[in-house]
């Protein structure tokens, strides 16, 4: 089967400013994260996923169809924007109805799947209030709510865990996974990145409009061997431990620090963590707790972007 | 990539979607139901024109029954009762013609507010809020979301200008002996009707130009009012200086005047340039305006 999208050369410009560059990758189905900083050209690249922008260069494809203003194509994509996006003056139910009566539902049916989605979302209780009441949460829940309404094969979410509480976070993330699980392919964004790695193990990194890398957290740590990936330990005789470490392969350096904990980097962790379960019994040194910060999506970030 | 899970269940859309007919007409619904949910602009910007129109629909009413026979005779039927009636008949028509003209004028002042009030933040506020991203990730065109706009702010001011002039219209021919109205001064009926509507597509093409121009629905506002009337006072001022009266073709509303007093074949006109010069300054101005939303929509595509 062939990738969900397809991007070849692609490039986005807004005037003089660059939002893609020179574009290439393919993304298969599921639950994708695509994270970067600010500017870094993830917002752009879902619009041009969801049919909004016209690529400037080079091309792209989304279930086969070329995305921009592709009214087959629209009927089997949700796109959450990040942007507001909604009329404060009508209820949460008009908005999501109204978007379905655009996608050619008759006005039954339009009801029947606005109320269906609010309720998914946890917005049933307040379908009938004006959205220009809502949190921000509960408007971003409405945005969810219809992008996920008419039933599509792709969702696309542009930042969608902004601005809710922890427990909304949670909900949506989970509406997510359930999504996902039941067949439907989620391109999410953020530039929190704890959000994307609870959400999904496939993400695509971006910086400054350029693919910065693309597969699993973990694969991409593996692509970077060159970092040293650094563990921490806590031990009842740091300097015992120290000089032990010291003496393994993997280990390129260590450094007690002025709380005790002794930090490592090594080039390898897995076969680090072979020979420290070897040596920990053999020392003696007391190991309380063994952490490792930067297995994280931050620190594998923190390493791309330099 | 991982997911291969996701890739083998892949799902296919599976529901029956009807085609989309008239989306601009969904839009058009939709907003047309936002803005009814403010009554108080409603309020003040429908009732005036609706009762200057039950007015005028009185005098005209009165005109036809309470003035019965009460003219001079036609020259030329005599002094009988026939020629009486005649003369009172065609008396009667000139001046309800001359109401209709009358309420015509006053309407284009109705239209300017109520356009400006609905029709200013349409496109600006949608570009403001980012709704642009939702329509068009839908099947919903460039052109179907300036349709749908377009629809409503015409909407807008058909309901203070087109339908008065109905009323007003359909109360002089009901009232009229025999349908008088409708069978001798039809052309005015329809010079009405042809004037509002032009009056209304002219307003409505300049204030969604100015809504795609400006960032929020207050400036807009504001731009409606300073380009319509500032180019009023400006014909008006340079008339005065200069002294001649064709200067204020400069003013948008001097032009739909004019215009009215020539569909409507007024008796009397304070203008003598060409019609045709007011013609074409407001089609030429409607076009600026449909050009600056289609420049708007185009970059629409761009806006991260």
């Amino acid at each position: 089967m062939s990738a969900l999208v397809v991007a070849d050369k692609l490039g986005c410009w807004y005037g003089q400013v660059v939002g893609l560059s020179e574009l290439t990758l393919a993304i298969e189905g599921g639950i994708t994260g695509l994270v970067g900083p600010n500017g870094a050209g993830k917002s752009t690249f879902l619009k041009l996923v969801a049919g909004e922008l016209r690529p400037a260069r080079g091309e792209i494809r989304v279930l086969g169809h070329a995305p921009f203003a592709n009214r087959e194509y629209f009927r089997r994509v949700g796109f959450c924007p990040q942007q507001e996006a909604i009329w404060g003056d009508m209820t949460g139910l008009e908005v999501v109805e109204f978007l379905m009566r655009l996608h050619g539902y008759a006005p039954p049916e339009a009801r029947r799947r606005a109320n269906a989605a609010l309720d998914r979302v946890g917005l049933g209780d307040a379908r009938t209030r004006r959205t220009a009441g809502y949190s921000k949460g509960m408007r971003q829940r409405t945005k969810i709510a219809q992008a996920i309404a008419h039933d599509p094969e792709l969702v696309v979410a542009d930042e969608p865990l902004n601005g809710l509480d922890p427990v909304g976070r949670a909900e949506i993330q989970k509406l997510f996974a359930e999504l996902g699980a039941a067949g439907m392919h989620v391109l999410v964004s953020s530039h929190v990145l704890h959000e994307v790695e609870a959400l999904t193990p496939s993400i695509v990194l971006f910086h400054r409009g350029r693919l910065l890398a693309q597969g699993s957290v973990g694969e991409i740590r593996r692509l970077l061997s060159r970092h040293p990936r650094r563990v921490e330990l806590v031990a009842r005789d740091a300097r015992r431990l120290a000089s032990a470490l010291m003496a393994l392969e993997p280990v390129s350096s260590v450094r007690i620090a002025p709380d005790g904990r002794v930090a490592v980097e090594t080039g390898d962790v897995e076969r680090f963590f072979r020979e420290l379960t070897a040596l920990a019994p053999r020392e003696r040194a007391g190991i309380r707790s063994i952490e490792s910060h930067d297995a994280n999506l931050e620190a594998v970030f923190d390493y791309l972007v330099g | 990539m991982t997911a291969t899970t996701h890739t083998e269940i892949y799902r296919r859309l599976k529901g029956e979607l009807a085609p989309v007919r008239f989306p601009a007409l969904h839009l058009w619904r939709a907003r047309m139901q936002v803005a009814f949910k403010r009554k108080l602009p409603l309020f003040l910007l429908f009732v005036p024109p609706w009762i200057s129109g039950i007015v005028f629909s009185f005098v005209v009413y009165s005109k036809f029954t309470l003035e019965q026979g009460m003219g001079s005779p036609i020259p030329g039927m005599g002094g009988g009762p026939a020629g009486s009636m005649a003369g009172a008949l065609a008396g009667q028509l000139i001046q309800v013609h001359d109401q209709i003209v009358i309420f015509t004028y006053v309407s284009r002042v109705f239209a300017l507010l109520a356009i400006a009030w609905f029709g200013a933040g349409l496109v600006c506020e949608d570009q403001r809020a980012g709704a642009h991203l939702l329509y068009f990730s839908r099947p919903l065109s460039r052109l179907d979301y300036f349709f749908g706009h377009f629809l409503t702010i015409a909407s807008f001011g058909a309901m203070v200008t087109v339908g008065p002039v109905l009323l007003i219209g359909l109360v002089a021919v009901f009232s009229s002996p025999d349908y008088a109205f409708l069978f001798e001064k039809w052309d005015v009926l329809l010079g009405a009707l042809a004037y509002s509507s032009l009056n209304v597509f002219v307003l409505s093409m300049i204030a969604l130009g100015i809504s795609s121009l400006a960032s929020r629905k207050s400036y807009a506002l504001a731009g409606v009012f300073a380009f319509i009337l500032g180019s009023d006072s400006l014909g008006a001022m340079l008339a005065g200086t200069q002294g001649d009266r064709d200067w204020s073709m400069v003013g948008v509303l001097m032009n739909l005047r004019r215009l009215a007093d020539w569909m409507m074949d007024a008796n009397q006109s304070r203008f003598e340039w060409n019609p045709w010069y007011s013609l074409a300054i407001v089609l030429g101005l409607a076009a600026v305006g449909g050009w600056l939303v289609a420049r708007r929509l185009r970059r629409l595509e761009v806006v991260a």
